[in-house]
């Protein structure tokens, strides 16, 4: 009875307890429903567009992968030149980012001085910084016309013996967009290689050295294979942006609806056919069949994504990391 | 080496000489690719200075773009339109992304945040076009016509996944002291998270929103189905507008040299807005980390 | 201690001097600006066990990461003196430090196997940078495990990954690696300090074999076991954190029942550390 009374007025007001627990539910649904709200938004948009693309889904279904028609005014559409483009360059893209990208976090992490590393890191990351629009300016007044004249030419009197190498170098093309795509996905892979190979034990560079190992046999011995899976998820994770990186592709990748044959052949790919096509549709059929292509595009990355995020996860336990796509 | 005959010491050393000669080229190759990796920004950034810094005039920001195929005139109608979009795409996706990233950090540590916080990486990954698409589909087409409210809806929603991570972060850097110290005063949760967490967090989040924005005032592919861009001033928000990228897209394919040149100044003002904004922010976001 | 009466207290003036594996001259070595170790000068005998006790922070660790260039592994880590292993001095100009690992092997605190690699591969990881392949590999891996007391217990998995064995296994696995790469000297940073008592056992027995083909040296924070295993003691002393020096070296009985030097009369006793 003491206690009762000596308890505060406030907490004696009859429903005080009960009002304010009110709205604690309140402000924890309100918040929990606009975060689940992404869950819906992504559902909304396989919804949406599924829809939009139906004109061309029910007419074209399956088919729509393989045929490599595209014929707006006849209405027949086959998306297989953009998804061979988008393949082609991603890919080339993928390999060559990889290489470059895990070699320069390999740099940083095992061989740059102190001095060297926060710069170059820094400098890395800026050119995530620069808008698409840009890289796709730059590569149609600078890149282009050093294909055509330098780089093109070098590379067909050296390695046109390979089959996909011949063809007049051309200032657009597939090499013109790998070459971009490989730069923008390079801050990419740098960055989270290097926090993975950085997250290495120490222990583990140490029991292969004190065997008698040289540094890159360390690399290759206890750094890279430890740190693989998360190497792998930095990868997919450039695979991804080059799959859906567009405008940058779009003014460099020569706007040809033919399944490339060489590495300097004009081409498309997905995501640069809706962003050049789209706003001269000719007929319903061919916005639908481009949206089509879109509903393709995003399932796609949703998958690459989604294995890329997990890989990465793994191996650093859901830490974020600095570098934001 | 006491156990080493002659020729098991040559065969060692042949050995140890193909070794070293093999770290040699690995650590001359990755020296390269570390400093190769350097080579595009200087490029880029040098172009834009070489061909944006004369192209740069006043009357860029002063006067609209003039009759295609006329020389002169500005890009005033693109800047205006980049920063009412922006604004738009604030005011539209600020309060989801904060509401979401107070969902993460406070009441997500369980399998539904897991779940959230991984569709929420999932959508940063969505391509910008693929958004652009959405919209078009979800308001567009419903509206009747392009707008400038439609590309804020898709530049909100590319900012969002960006935001909702930052703020979760800051959020979670706010130290668990803290917010016992408020529960033991009889505050509750949410009262705690509004008027005592987020404060603490502020200008951590205030970052995050810098570096969407940064984000966003680049992206063009979103909006060329959504704003479409417009040859004119107009700061209608149910009309089409112009952006900075857009009318640098749509210049770069041009065929007059006038616009070349506004494009590349266009750039340059972007580029240098873009990364002035990106760096600070970066920066402020390393320190809090620390 | 003056450094004659360190001198005289060391095995140069015994008649097995030439038999040293290693020999240590006034070595001091640095963190940064901080010396851990500082003007040390000891002998490790060949196909002997040495061991290397002191309180924490004495340097004792550090001391053993020079004589197989593991020191400078950390930024900012400097050495001066000399060290010579099999008369050759480690830090001349121009000596490889990958080929003084090889030649000086050390199994760690932790037990560190390779987790990508299966028991198998993590043996044979170092014999096979020298070269090792095909039948002298498997011939060489099975000696070690057999050596190491590994091989009954793994026999029937060796293709299965190493960190599904225990503690003790994994480490008597890292110690059959080490000598798979055939070293002259083995150094062990307190290898059972994290190991169960049995385990213990076992490595303090498998520690005696080895020192049958290779000089041992085994850093300890654990008196009983550095009295249990080795045959030559060495006390090693931080004063007031100015980097640790050697207080006293001598053989193992010598030095616990009539240590020469207050100190480490005072450590052995337990007074301290």
């Amino acid at each position: 009875m003491q206690i009762a009374e000596s308890r505060p007025q406030i907490l004696r007001r009859p429903g005080f307890l009960g009002r304010y627990m009110q709205i604690e539910y309140v402000f924890r649904g309100v918040v929990t429903v606009v975060a689940l709200g992404v869950f819906v938004l992504v559902l909304a948009m396989i919804y949406e567009l599924a829809h939009q693309a139906w004109p061309a889904i029910s007419e074209f279904k399956l088919r729509f992968l393989w045929s490599t028609e595209w014929n707006p005014p006849k209405a027949r559409f086959g998306a297989l030149p953009f998804i061979a483009g988008t393949l082609v360059t991603s890919l080339l893209a993928l390999v060559f980012g990889t290489v470059i990208g895990v070699g320069a976090a390999l740099f940083l992490v095992e061989f740059a001085p102190s001095w060297v590393r926060v710069p170059v890191s820094s400098m890395v990351e800026l050119l995530a910084a620069i808008p698409s629009v840009v890289y796709g300016l730059w590569g149609v007044f600078v890149l282009g016309p050093w294909i055509q004249h330098t780089a093109g030419t070098f590379i067909l009197k050296y390695f046109g013996w390979l089959p996909f190498v011949h063809g007049p170098a051309l200032a657009v093309g597939i090499f013109a967009a790998v070459l971009i795509l490989t730069i923008m996905i390079l801050p990419t892979i740098v960055a989270i290689s290097r926090d993975v190979i950085a997250a290495v034990p120490r222990s583990q560079r140490e029991g292969i050295l004190a065997l008698g190992a040289t540094r890159w046999e360390m690399i290759r011995i206890a750094v890279l294979p430890y740190a693989r899976s998360g190497v792998l998820g930095a990868a997919i994770l450039g695979l991804a942006r080059a799959i859906g990186e567009t405008l940058a592709v779009a003014l460099v990748i020569g706007n040809s609806t033919k399944v490339p044959d060489s590495i300097f052949s004009p081409a498309y790919t997905m995501a640069s056919v809706i962003a050049n096509q789209f706003r001269e549709v000719e007929n319903s059929t061919h916005e639908a069949a481009l949206i089509y292509v879109g509903l393709l595009l995003l399932l796609i990355t949703l998958v690459v994504n989604a294995i890329a995020r997990l890989l990465v996860w793994r191996v650093t336990k859901g830490q974020i990391t600095t570098v934001i796509e | 080496m006491s156990a080493a005959t002659g020729t098991a010491l040559s065969m060692r050393s042949r050995n140890r000489r193909r070794r070293k000669l093999t770290d040699a080229v690995a650590s001359g190759a990755i020296t390269m690719a570390g400093i190769g990796v350097i080579v595009p920004l200087v490029v880029i950034l040098g172009f834009l200075f070489a061909k944006g810094l004369p192209a740069l005039h006043l009357s860029l920001f002063t006067e609209n773009p003039g009759p295609t195929g006329v020389a002169g005139g500005g890009v005033k109608s693109a800047i205006a339109g980049s920063i009412l979009l922006l604004l738009l795409a604030l005011a539209m996706g600020l309060p989801a992304a904060i509401a979401t990233g107070v969902y993460l950090a406070e009441y997500g540590r369980g399998r539904v945040g897991f779940f959230v916080r991984f569709l929420v990486d999932v959508l940063a990954g969505v391509p910008s076009i693929v958004i652009g698409i959405f919209v078009y589909t979800l308001i567009v087409l419903r509206m009747g016509n392009y707008s400038a409210f439609a590309g804020g809806v898709a530049l909100a929603l590319i900012m969002l996944p960006i935001v909702s991570r930052v703020t979760e972060e800051m959020l979670l850097l706010v130290p668990q002291m803290t917010r016992e110290a408020s529960y033991a005063l009889g505050v509750p949760k949410w009262r705690t998270i509004l008027t005592i967490v987020l404060p603490a967090a502020s200008s951590g989040i205030m970052t995050g929103i810098v570096l969407g924005a940064a984000r966003v005032a680049g992206e063009a592919a979103p909006l060329l189905f959504t704003a479409l861009g417009n040859n004119f001033y107009s700061t209608g928000v149910f009309r089409p507008i112009d952006a900075l990228p857009l009318r640098i897209f749509t210049y770069a394919t041009g065929p007059f040299a006038y616009q070349h040149d506004q494009a590349w100044a266009s750039s340059f003002i972007l580029v240098m807005m873009v990364l002035v904004l990106s760096v600070s922010a970066r920066i402020l976001l390393q320190r809090r980390a620390r | 201690m003056t450094v004659e009466q360190q001198t005289l207290a060391g095995p140069a003036s015994d008649a097995h001097a030439s038999a040293d594996a290693v020999v240590v001259e006034r070595l001091t070595a640095w963190y940064g600006a901080k010396a851990a170790v500082r003007d040390v000068s000891i002998s490790f005998p060949a196909q002997k066990i040495t061991a290397i006790i002191g309180p924490s922070g004495c340097g004792k660790s550090t001391q053993l990461r020079c004589v197989n260039r593991m020191h400078e592994v950390v930024k900012g880590a400097r050495v001066e003196g000399t060290v010579h292993v099999s008369g050759e001095d480690i830090y001349a100009a121009g000596v490889d430090a990958a080929d003084v690992r090889q030649r000086v092997g050390m199994v760690f605190q932790r037990p560190n196997p390779f987790p990508t690699m299966s028991i198998w591969d993590n043996t044979g990881a170092g014999a096979k940078l020298l070269g090792y392949r095909g039948r002298p590999l498997s011939d060489l891996i099975e000696s070690v495990l057999k050596k190491s007391g590994l091989w009954d217990e793994v026999s029937d998995k060796l293709h299965a990954p190493a960190i599904t064995l225990s503690g003790g296994q994994q480490q008597r696995l890292c110690i059959a690696r080490c000598i798979a790469a055939q070293p002259e000297v083995i150094l062990m940073d307190e290898p059972c300090s994290a190991l169960d008592p049995a385990s213990t056992i076992r490595i303090e027995d498998l520690m005696r074999e080895l020192a049958q083909e290779f000089a041992v040296v085994i850093v300890t924070h654990n008196m009983h076991q550095a009295a249990r295993v080795s045959d030559y003691t060495a006390f090693m002393l931080s004063e007031e954190g100015s980097g640790g020096r050697l207080i006293e070296f001598g053989d193992t009985d010598g030095i616990y029942m009539r240590p020469h030097d207050a100190r480490t009369e005072a450590y052995v006793t337990g007074r301290f550390g």
